[in-house]
């Protein structure tokens, strides 16, 4: 093997693709298409839409509502449905959006071992984080951000002076994409690193729901049933995973956490959630990042 | 993929794997250059794991690949120039035969995707299936369709593990002929089957692994030279068969000589003495050779004697 052939004619019909080659953005772009046709079901059966689009009318759907009561009824309707409580609603679909979209992007790929077709053209571990990372922030801000966006313009043109209304409420539109964007980010890290753990999809739709409430549970129990001298007590408010998001959107929106409530009576202030939720994703991040520095094609 | 022209497409210097206290591949030394190689092997031999070294799946315990010269480890450029087909069903069953072609075409950066996905349908010759669901395809077609995202990029490396698993006749005939054409024109493919006889028709380069070693390298016409102390049989037709038999069985290479009317079947320890002894015998007897062929020269016999003898 190691000698040369003694003479060789070659078909010099084909050649090897020597054209120009988009960069690492096309790679990933490829990918990131793919991952939100398949999140929402594109292209696909009826079934694999079911979910998703359900999920998006859940979010969708009061907004629209809303504003659509509004153009009737006129400016009487007053303002009952205000931007924190809506991101109330926005974070339960958001939670449940995150918990099924995530496994849907990355199980399939260890579950159908399609990864050493992936692994094997010119895409790094760092391309397909990156790639899917997007598209689930792709979906997931499209959930977060969106609703409140056209609830903000819902209210703007509802109002007997839009240019009024913009100039006296600029602010909520800051505070809208700044809490949106933290959810998303959250969300979407979050649900990727526990899906990365799991090869199919129930399971880690089911981790994830499992431990959003499991520890928000754990917490409000652990926090109610100890006496109220025992050291580190009000520190239990950070284990409760699926209250972080709402205290943190309470504090941008500058309401009052409720005082009989874990977060009333454990005393910490807004950035206390914020940087809570910024160390949670970090560490999930992480988690994720070396989950797919060791995925085995 | 620039090359030199001495480098080898393909190089493994002293290749080793394993797995805790399991050794799957030990000590591999080989080179590759254009055209078709078979990689054949028993089950557990160390197919699989050689393959996923070459295409950066997994790294040497011990040893070099190279990849144009190059090691692939962190040079993921080097995909652009290498076409895999990995063994088993990896796909997704939810897209058509044409969006994953294009989805490999996105992966691969070409200028116009459309298109040379629909240039590697076509030369897998799945024209009329491009709009199916992969999960409606037989075994066979998803296999065809595998290659297809494979060479979408005109690779100059092609890495086929079992690529001919669960093909009828006629999908394995094209398939052949493709391939075939791919090594004529200058690719270098890397063939592994189990299927020793469709890899007979494939490639005269064989690499056969043992038990995690390389057991034979080269042209397997040239192996089976090399397999002195297996007698090879002769098939003679000639019209006095019987007279030709007394004065072979003379010769002390000659193992047996059967006689059954005018074919006479000798096995004999060198081919190149019968071949000289034969035509003076017949001369000297005065016997017309009608037919001379020696009958055991196929890959399957090689292999078998190959895996036999560990």
């Amino acid at each position: 093997m190691s000698e040369l052939p003694a003479g060789a004619i070659y078909d010099r019909g084909y050649r090897h693709y020597d054209g120009p080659r988009e960069g690492r953005s096309r790679r990933i772009k490829a990918i990131v298409v793919a991952g939100v046709r398949r999140v929402l079901g594109l292209k696909r059966n009826w079934k694999t839409k079911v979910v998703p689009f359900a999920l998006i009318v859940a979010a969708f759907g009061p907004v629209l509502a809303f504003i659509g009561i509004r153009l009737l009824v006129g400016e009487s309707v007053g303002q009952f449905l205000g931007y924190p409580e809506y991101f109330g609603i926005v974070a339960v679909v958001l939670l449940l959006f995150a918990a099924t979209a995530a496994p849907e992007l990355l199980c399939p790929d260890r579950r159908q071992h399609v990864l050493a077709l992936v692994f094997t053209r010119p895409v790094t571990r760092a391309d397909y984080l990156a790639a899917k990372l997007a598209a689930l922030l792709l979906v997931v801000g499209l959930v977060a951000l969106l609703p409140l966006v056209i609830l903000y313009a819902g209210n703007a043109l509802t109002a007997p002076s839009a240019a009024t209304y913009l100039r006296q409420h600029l602010g909520d539109l800051g505070r809208i994409l700044f809490a949106g964007g933290v959810l998303t980010v959250f969300y979407a890290v979050i649900s990727l690193a526990v899906a990365s753990l799991a090869e199919r999809r129930s399971l880690a739709t089911a981790g994830l729901l499992g431990s959003f409430l499991a520890s928000s549970a754990l917490a409000n129990i652990l926090f109610f049933t100890s006496p109220p001298t025992m050291p580190g007590r009000r520190w239990l408010t950070f284990v409760s995973l699926g209250g972080l998001p709402g205290r943190f959107v309470d504090w941008v929106f500058g309401q009052r956490f409720e005082p009989n409530s874990l977060a009333g009576q454990a005393g910490f202030t807004g950035p206390a959630y914020l940087a809570a939720l910024a160390v949670l994703t970090l560490l999930a991040g992480s988690l994720l990042a070396w989950r797919i520095a060791r995925l085995r094609p | 993929m620039s090359q030199t022209a001495t480098a080898p497409v393909v190089e493994l210097r002293h290749f080793s794997k394993w797995y805790g206290d399991v050794v799957a591949v030990a000590d591999l030394s080989f080179e590759l250059r254009p055209g078709v190689t078979g990689l054949l092997g028993p089950n557990g031999a160390g197919k699989t794991t050689t393959l996923k070294a070459i295409t950066g799946l997994l790294q040497p315990s011990q040893g070099e690949v190279l990849l144009f010269g190059r090691p692939l480890a962190g040079d993921p450029m080097l995909y652009r120039a290498i076409g895999v087909v990995p063994d088993g069903d990896r796909l997704y069953p939810r897209l058509t035969v044409r969006s994953y072609a294009r989805l490999h075409a996105d992966l691969q950066g070409l200028e116009q995707p459309a298109t040379a996905a629909d240039q590697a349908i076509a030369q897998v010759g799945m024209e009329a299936l491009a709009g199916r669901r992969l999960g409606g395809l037989s075994k066979g077609e998803r296999q065809r369709a595998k290659v297809a995202g494979a060479i979408v990029h005109q690779p100059s490396l092609l890495i086929l593990d079992e690529p001919m698993t669960g093909m009828d006749p006629g999908q394995r005939a094209r398939f052949i002929e493709l391939v075939r054409a791919l090594g004529q024109a200058g690719v270098t493919v890397l063939v592994s089957s189990h299927i020793l006889g469709e890899v007979e028709r494939l490639a005269s380069q064989i690499l056969v692994l043992v038990s995690g070693r390389l057991a034979a390298s080269g042209d397997f016409h040239a192996i089976r030279d090399l397999m002195a102390d297996q007698p090879r049989t002769v098939v003679v037709q000639a019209d006095g068969a019987r007279e030709l038999a007394a004065g072979l069985i003379a010769m002390p290479t000659t193992v047996a000589v059967e006689v059954d009317g005018d074919r006479m079947q000798a096995r004999t320890r060198s081919v190149q003495a019968f071949a000289t002894e034969l035509p003076r015998l017949a001369r000297a007897q005065g016997v017309s050779l009608r037919e001379v062929r020696t009958t055991d020269e196929s890959l399957e016999q090689v292999f078998r004697y190959l895996v036999g003898r560990r």
